[in-house]
């Protein structure tokens, strides 16, 4: 079994969720609350990664992370490697594909919310900030959570984008989607196998606990 | 001396909208208007979740806004308690923790007894229920008492029984009626319904198309012959008055037209202050003087008169320094010789009576 490659693709993916979290929790509740001609463009940007083919996505992010790019300079001179081919690579590709997946259900869960309880709690003095921890988390814990697993598992079954920017290093860019793509390129069907199968009842796994603990949580919203 | 005062109005050309309102003396001002008047706008201005209302709100000594020097204090930093027509519980809180939701914003400060609001409002039995797991009254009821809990300087109430049974409205009347005696807290409280107004306010203003009429003690709707509250049926006249004497079948009611004379319902004290409700149907004019003999037949005057309206004849009487409205059937009025100006005695048939 390839254990490097799984720990490397659980090791992107959860580095990648927690990014897009952070990224996608306020840029979502911007979002939800704004009406301008900005949000419109900005909202199809952030979904393109839904659309493009990993190719197109790839090649323009591997122009943009090459060592003459602005990018890949100046990440040269800070980290002394080059972003392309490196695991800090992988991760902010990632990002970038995964992000309309994590986006989409907390923004949509953000603007279900009940403009009523808002004005409620504004009305009991919450200020929009204490609004945001009181009534957006809490009531979008649901979409918050099934966000988070899709960014990941996303992330985890991503290839083209990855085989582009990343390469096939082990240790460093192989993922399990490569590897199993390296050991069926080189006819080793028994490795192929393993790691399919692994993937195939992990995954499984991943989204029957999702699909169950959404149940109990919209019992009790 | 505490000095609240609203004094607000639309942008022009939009909408019909100018309310200027004193709240010295008022401590439950009702609102009274029909649907789309708008009583629900004048409180989303004074919470300030309208920020296209111009003009100036000033609560308890406290500018919330003054539209000329470009003040307009957010809603979250204004301290009201608001009262929707729907509960708005946060539906994953449970009761107790939707009321520690607005409990922690009382400040140190709070003169707001939680225990006795808890009791008040008949809350304590359901706590750890979800707001799923209530009824609509029991719903109701917990966001009275976050409102109320939050120890805001005014209370906002916008039809909050609205939505209830006829039964729940008058057990939650009551005990609205308990909350804002224990509080001492300026109530504006919104009802299409003037039922609800005439039992639970001490002040009334009326709302048409926008514009809110000046601020009336509620035994003084009358009191102009201009008076909105004239052509709208059924609200009652309200006469307030102190108990004297009541025996077992019957007492005694010192009031502005004089003594009245009622059965006993039960439940009240000597000297205990009540309001008088009685509906402009139940007051019959005598002028056969022979029926002078029965109880509760006052002298008045004839003020006014008007014909215009149907289903009746609007008459409006001044007995001492009440003034009253009686309704009487147009074929009644036009035979008979009734006209403005004339001395007639008035006959009280029936009489509702609640605590003041």
């Amino acid at each position: 079994m390839d254990w490097q490659s799984i720990f490397l693709s659980f090791k992107l993916a959860t580095v990648t969720t927690l990014l897009l979290l952070g990224i996608c929790l306020p840029v979502a509740w911007w979002f939800s609350r704004k009406k301008s001609f900005y949000k419109i463009v900005l909202e199809a940007i952030f979904s393109l990664p839904l659309v493009l083919p990993p190719t197109v996505l790839g090649f323009y992010l591997l122009v943009c992370m090459s060592p003459n790019s602005l990018l890949g300079k100046y990440w040269a001179l800070l980290s002394d490697e080059n972003l392309v081919f490196s695991f800090n690579g992988l991760v902010v590709g990632s990002v970038i594909y995964s992000l309309p997946f994590v986006l989409r259900p907390i923004q949509n869960a953000f603007e279900s919310i009940d403009i009523k309880l808002i004005e409620m709690a504004a009305t009991l003095r919450y200020s929009p900030k204490e609004i945001f921890w009181h009534i957006y988390l809490p009531l979008s814990k649901p979409a918050i959570l099934t966000a988070a697993v899709l960014g990941f598992a996303h992330t985890l079954s991503e290839f083209g984008v990855v085989l582009m920017l990343g390469g096939n290093i082990p240790g460093k860019t192989r993922t399990v989607s490569i590897a199993i793509y390296d050991a069926f390129e080189n006819s080793n069907y028994h490795q192929a196998h393993q790691l399919a199968l692994f993937m195939l009842i992990l995954s499984f796994i991943i989204l029957f606990i999702v699909y169950g603990l959404n149940r109990k949580w919209n019992y009790i919203l | 001396m505490s000095h609240s005062h609203i004094m607000l109005n639309a942008q022009p050309d939009t909408c019909n909208f100018y309310a200027d309102l004193q709240l010295q003396n008022t401590n439950l001002l009702g609102i009274f208007g029909h649907s789309a008047a708008g009583k629900t706008l004048l409180l989303r201005s004074i919470a300030g979740l309208e920020s296209k209302i111009l003009g100036q709100v000033v609560i308890n000594n406290q500018v919330w806004q003054d539209t000329p020097r470009r003040i307009f204090l957010p809603a979250h930093m204004r301290s009201v308690g608001y009262v929707y027509q729907e509960p708005r519980l946060l539906p994953h809180l449970n009761a107790k923790k939707n009321l520690d939701f607005a409990l922690k914003r009382a400040g140190i400060n709070s003169k707001v007894n939680y225990n006795t609001i808890l009791q008040i409002m008949e809350i304590t039995d359901f706590l750890k229920r979800y707001p799923h797991q209530l009824s609509g009254g029991q719903q109701q009821r917990v966001a009275i008492a976050r409102a109320v809990l939050s120890n805001p300087a005014i209370l906002l109430m916008d039809e909050p029984l609205s939505a209830l049974d006829m039964h729940l409205k008058n057990d939650i009347i009551v005990m609205i009626k308990k909350l804002t005696e224990n509080l001492k807290i300026s109530v504006l409280y919104v009802s299409h319904d003037y039922s609800e107004i005439m039992k639970l306010a001490d002040h009334i203003t009326f709302v048409q198309h926008g514009s809110f009429s000046p601020v009336l003690a509620i035994n003084q709707i009358y009191q102009h012959h201009s008076s909105t509250f004239l052509y709208e049926q059924d609200v009652p006249n309200i006469v307030l008055g102190q108990i004297r004497s009541p025996s077992a079948t019957q007492m005694i009611v010192d009031t502005e037209l004089g003594e009245l004379l009622t059965e006993n319902f039960g439940g009240f004290k000597t000297g205990q202050n009540i309001r008088v409700m009685l509906h402009p149907r139940d007051i019959g004019l005598c002028e056969n003087i022979s029926e002078s003999k029965e109880k509760n037949i006052f002298p008045a005057t004839i003020q006014y008169v008007e014909t215009n309206r149907k289903p009746f004849t609007i008459i409006l009487l001044s007995v001492g320094p009440a003034r009253l409205i009686c309704h009487l059937p147009p074929d009644k009025f036009f035979t008979s010789n009734l006209r403005v100006g004339m001395n007639v005695p008035i006959i009280i048939k029936k009489i509702t009576i609640m605590n003041s």
